[in-house]
């Protein structure tokens, strides 16, 4: 083998190359391409390209669709946030009490279960449970003496049912987090202010918790980031959005735009503003919550 | 559970990933290859008796079905995907109400192009002449009007008589038809009646009220006074707790689990409904409004070709002759489609009320011009879901859904 | 063009990353312990257990009444009971559910899928992490923020150029057209992986090069080895990703015998209810989650392990 191939053979870019130019690929140019179409009407199904400015973007701020998948966006957020952190975070700490160590994993292990399943797999299997007539959750209700409920079909029930299946799928992944986090407090700290008198609960909330505030902030991100993208194909299998999109967002919106519909400049623009959504609520996450994260 | 991933046990994991990347494709000979794509769910369903029964005719061509969907709107979307993708399919079912988008959007070929206008007519010919012009967008015949339905009322017979109904009734218009569904709910404590939340059995109400949904010029006037009277005639049992609005599939399921005790569907939904139902069924015409004429529509899909290669179009028309046929549409009357050929085949015992309702005189659904007329009818029916479930009132939701549909056949 | 973990791995944690070196030494103790020493008393004991498994029983309620229903004969299906093993078992319903749908190929070709994506995004991966980690070249810090940074994008963004470029090249409808363009959103291995080499010791290489060892052969015969525990955890990862994946797939994929579980399953949610088709669609429906929860149970401490050493605690 010649010097040169050699040399070449062990350049670093060989090794790099591949990773950057996907990166440029499939994330950088579709990006900048997104922006260039939502000036457009084009679609695949028209050859001819008609430039339109900034209409998309008022049509798309004018579009009462677009008003009430902006605020059932809000509504999604507004409950799976707090449920999806408080929850896993209650049940970390009191896992990481329980003293037998082989029965806490078996919690651990059927807690998290849910959070591997796929959301249309999730939707399907809560599909059958909400069937208004032959469901078993109706029945449940029955026992209960509750009258039966149209849990898909119901303009007001149908948005929370999706909230219920989407908390069921995913709060198990908050709670691993956590989990590991409380797993690395070293133990020496909680020890000492065993001695110095602190009871359980000031151990937790002083010592454990503002430690694991990065993990926190972490499952805050990632929380928002999956109730935004993700559950749409819960709602897709659950709704299809309905009834008459109330329990649609903004990523199915998006989806009803573009490919349902074909109007891609559109959808482009409606893409456009989900990004600009998401990178003002990340700046505003890191600007406010990362000063009150403790990194050791 | 614990054992660490050594080296080799993850180069085998990934080997054991990789082997099934080459797999074997399906082979069909030197046949040539007609993709039909519908929207009929299941293995026994008469769609696959009739691709078999031409299949086994060895004529060189293979038909190849692909359920895309269960609905007319959702198989139309596949497609339109498909075909800006260059692999639309060769055939499909496609629903009358989305005629003129299939020929505006979606390039469905004109038959005297691709056949030339003799075999054009000598296909058309079978059918009888009410419906040809039902696949016919702007005098261009695109289809082979293969599927017409009705709507029609499905009675479990075990609740109706067990409520103490008269076994044979048949109410003639809606206010005869609530009293008995709500002696029905009250006796047996199951939901009296289910409707269908869509387009098609709206319109029915409208109509047979004096109205229209889009009238004779392309304009629509779902929101006139007739209008607004059928469609508060359509969800007065709701308001009565006699309906429990849900969705169709929740529908179904629910009234072959003998738990609604009349449902207001296609007649085309009968070789279904049947097969899983285990109780006695049976099918009513359509109720009208009293005191006004009866004014039913019909609905279903026909056939129209979307491939651009010769070969593929002639092999569907190979099918399309033999749909067409006595023994081809034989095996489709089994779905609760109705006879629309000159063929002579007796009505299947069960069919008779859809046939007897056809025979009293059918308008076309309506069909939602323009090329956006797909998303047209998904905004009607998103309003008429706000007024069945009370979010509206009827004049103002129709009003709404006038001026939306306004601006998207304008667009 | 993610789901849940894939989430995770795509974006990867935000904020100042704590660098784990030292971590790796250190022994960690295990999740789920009982090192922290709270209500010592019996009673406090029992009242946990007691709230833990009325926890976990409501948490997999939904998934044993998908077992119960998959293996239920038809007759039962709808009874409405409390009992969660049906009286008859039957695999007729398995039965069923492949001769109303191709559900073996849509299982192969979730297979397929899953398998290709986790290959080769490691494929790129690891390399990029190598040299953003090991070897020091000009540009080698703009070219990592470039790769890294894709973590920042949210995937809705590039979602219709990519389409309309698969549409383009031809690979609609194929299992290429969704596997290629996610091969690219790797930001997140490639973070991950650069954080595990960089944690190993640089006296390692300079042995190695000393001995004349190119740094293809640094890579895989003197890091790798190292290393293995942080790709396992990428594999995991990657694979119930790329397994779980919805909305592009959905997009891509048309003609039934092409399409992955995931989404067969809405299309026979959508069929199989008018057919009352419960049995089936729940057997279809354990097929989907068996893999993933297998994966699980067997790759559980690398998951774990990988929450922990990312940094985030």
């Amino acid at each position: 083998m010649s010097m040169a191939w050699r040399r070449l053979g062990g350049s670093p870019w060989l090794f790099a190359g591949p990773a950057v130019a996907a990166a440029l690929l499939f994330v950088w140019l579709p990006m900048a391409a997104t922006l260039g179409l939502s000036f457009f009407d084009w679609s695949l199904l028209r050859q001819e390209a008609t430039w339109r400015g900034l209409d998309h973007y008022r049509g798309t701020l004018a579009n009462p669709d677009f008003h009430l998948a902006l605020v059932n966006t809000g509504v999604y957020l507004l409950a799976l946030l707090p449920l999806q952190v408080g929850v896993p975070l209650v049940l970390a700490f009191a896992l990481m009490r329980v003293q037998a160590k082989a029965t806490g994993r078996v919690y651990r292990t059927a807690l998290f279960a849910p959070s591997v399943l796929s959301f249309p797999v999730a939707a399907v299997v809560w599909l059958w449970l909400f069937n208004p007539t032959v469901g078993f959750l109706n029945t449940l209700t029955g026992m209960a003496g509750v009258p039966p409920q149209r849990w898909l079909s119901d303009p007001d029930l149908a948005i929370w049912s999706v909230i219920v299946v989407a908390f069921w799928k995913s709060f198990g992944l908050n709670l691993l987090i956590f989990l590991a986090a409380l797993a690395n407090v070293p133990r020496d700290l909680v020890e000492a202010a065993r001695i110095d008198g602190a009871g359980g609960w000031r151990r937790a909330l002083d010592i454990e918790l503002p430690l694991i505030s990065p993990a926190l902030f972490f499952a805050v991100v990632t929380t928002f980031i999956v109730v935004l993208d993700e559950i749409v194909g819960a709602v897709d299998v659950l709704t299809e959005g309905g009834p008459y999109r109330t329990s649609s967002n903004l990523l199915y919106f998006l989806y009803e735009r573009g490919f349902r519909h074909f109007q891609f400049g559109e959808a482009a623009a409606v893409a456009v503003l989900i990004a600009a959504i998401v990178a003002g609520v990340t700046w505003a996450q890191f600007h406010f919550g990362e000063r009150r994260v403790h990194y050791d | 559970m614990s054992r660490p991933i050594n080296r080799r046990r993850f180069a085998l994991t990934a080997a054991a990933l990789a082997a099934p990347v080459i797999l074997p494709r399906h082979s069909l000979g030197a046949d040539v290859k007609v993709d039909l794509v519908h929207l009929f769910s299941g293995a026994e369903h008469p769609i696959q008796k009739v691709i078999k029964a031409f299949n086994d005719k060895r004529t060189g061509v293979t038909v190849v079905s692909r359920q895309d969907g269960t609905t007319y709107e959702t198989i139309t979307q596949k497609a339109m995907s498909a075909i800006a993708a260059g692999r639309g399919p060769a055939l499909m079912t496609t629903g009358w109400k989305l005629g003129d988008f299939a020929k505006k959007t979606l390039g469905a070929q004109d038959f005297r192009q691709i056949f030339g206008a003799e075999r054009t007519e000598a296909l058309l010919a079978k059918f009888r002449p009410q419906v040809r012009p039902l696949a016919s967008i702007g005098g261009v015949p695109i289809g082979l009007p293969w599927s017409m339905s009705t709507p029609v009322l499905y009675v479990n017979q075990s609740l109706w008589t067990e409520a103490g109904l008269d076994p044979k009734a048949e109410p003639k218009t809606v206010q005869e038809l609530y009293p008995m569904v709500r002696q029905l709910q009250d006796k047996t404590g199951k939901q009296g009646l289910c409707y269908e939340v869509n387009e098609w059995l709206p319109q029915a109400f409208i109509q047979n009220a004096g109205g229209d949904v889009i009238d004779g010029d392309g304009k629509p006037v779902m929101d006139s006074g007739a209008a607004v009277k059928g469609i508060e005639a359509f969800v007065q049992p709701r308001r009565d707790n006699l309906w429990r609005v849900m969705t169709i599939p929740e529908m179904v399921a629910a009234y072959q689990a003998g738990a609604i005790g009349v449902m207001a569907s296609s007649s085309a939904r009968q070789s279904g409904v049947r097969q899983t139902a285990k109780f006695d069924l049976r099918l009513i015409q359509m109720p009208g409004l009293a005191g006004l004429p009866r004014r039913m529509n019909s609905g279903g899909n026909f056939l129209a070709v979307y491939s651009k290669i010769k070969e593929q179009q002639d092999g569907a028309y190979k099918f399309m002759e033999f749909v067409s046929s006595k023994e081809g549409f034989e095996i489709w009357l089994a779905t609760g489609y109705l006879n629309v050929t000159t063929n002579d085949i007796p009505v299947r015992p069960g069919n008779e009320a859809a046939h007897a309702q056809m025979e009293g005189g059918l308008t076309s659904e309506t069909i939602w011009p323009g090329a956006r007329g797909l998303e047209a009818l998904t905004v009607h029916i998103d309003w008429i879901t706000r007024i069945v479930n009370g979010a509206v009132t009827v004049p103002d939701g129709l009003r709404s859904d006038r001026q939306a549909i306004e601006k998207l056949i304008a667009a | 063009m993610s789901t849940t973990t894939d989430a995770i791995a795509e974006r990867g944690p935000p904020g100042p990353i704590v660098n784990h070196d030292a971590d790796l030494a250190r022994k960690r103790p295990e999740v789920g312990s009982a090192r922290v020493r709270a209500p010592t008393r019996r009673g406090g004991q029992l009242l946990l257990h007691a709230a833990f498994i009325a926890v976990c029983v409501a948490t997999l309620f939904p998934m044993l009444w998908m077992l119960r229903t998959a293996f239920a004969p038809s007759q039962d299906v709808f009874r409405a009971t409390l009992s969660l093993w049906p009286d008859n078992a039957t695999l007729g319903n398995f039965a069923a559910a492949f001769r109303l749908h191709p559900v073996g190929t849509w299982f192969m070709n979730s297979v397929v899928v899953a398998g290709a994506i986790t290959l080769g995004k490691l494929a790129v991966s690891l390399p990029a992490a190598f040299a953003f980690g090991v070897l020091s070249f000009r540009g080698r810090d703009a070219a990592f923020a470039l790769v890294v940074g894709t973590m920042t994008v949210p995937y809705v963004i590039t979602l219709l150029p990519t389409y309309v470029a698969v549409a383009g090249i031809g690979l609609y409808d194929t299992l290429s057209g969704v596997i290629v363009p996610t091969i690219g959103h790797c930001g997140f291995v490639v973070f991950f992986l650069r954080q595990a080499f960089k944690a190993l010791p640089r006296e390692l290489f300079e042995a190695a090069r000393i001995d004349g060892a190119g740094p293809w052969r640094q890579m895989v015969e003197i890091a790798l080895p190292n290393i293995w525990g942080a790709v396992a955890a990428m594999a995991v990862l990657s694979f119930l990703g790329a397994w779980n994946l919805y909305l592009w797939p959905h997009l891509i994929l048309d003609a039934s015998e092409h399409k992955t579980l995931s989404i067969g399953l809405k299309l026979f949610a959508t069929t199989g209810e008018q057919g009352g088709e419960w049995g089936p669609l729940m057997a279809t429906a354990l097929l989907a989650a068996l893999p993933v929860v297998v994966l699980y149970l067997v790759a559980q401490r690398q998951l774990v392990s990988a929450f922990a050493t990312s940094g985030i605690r």
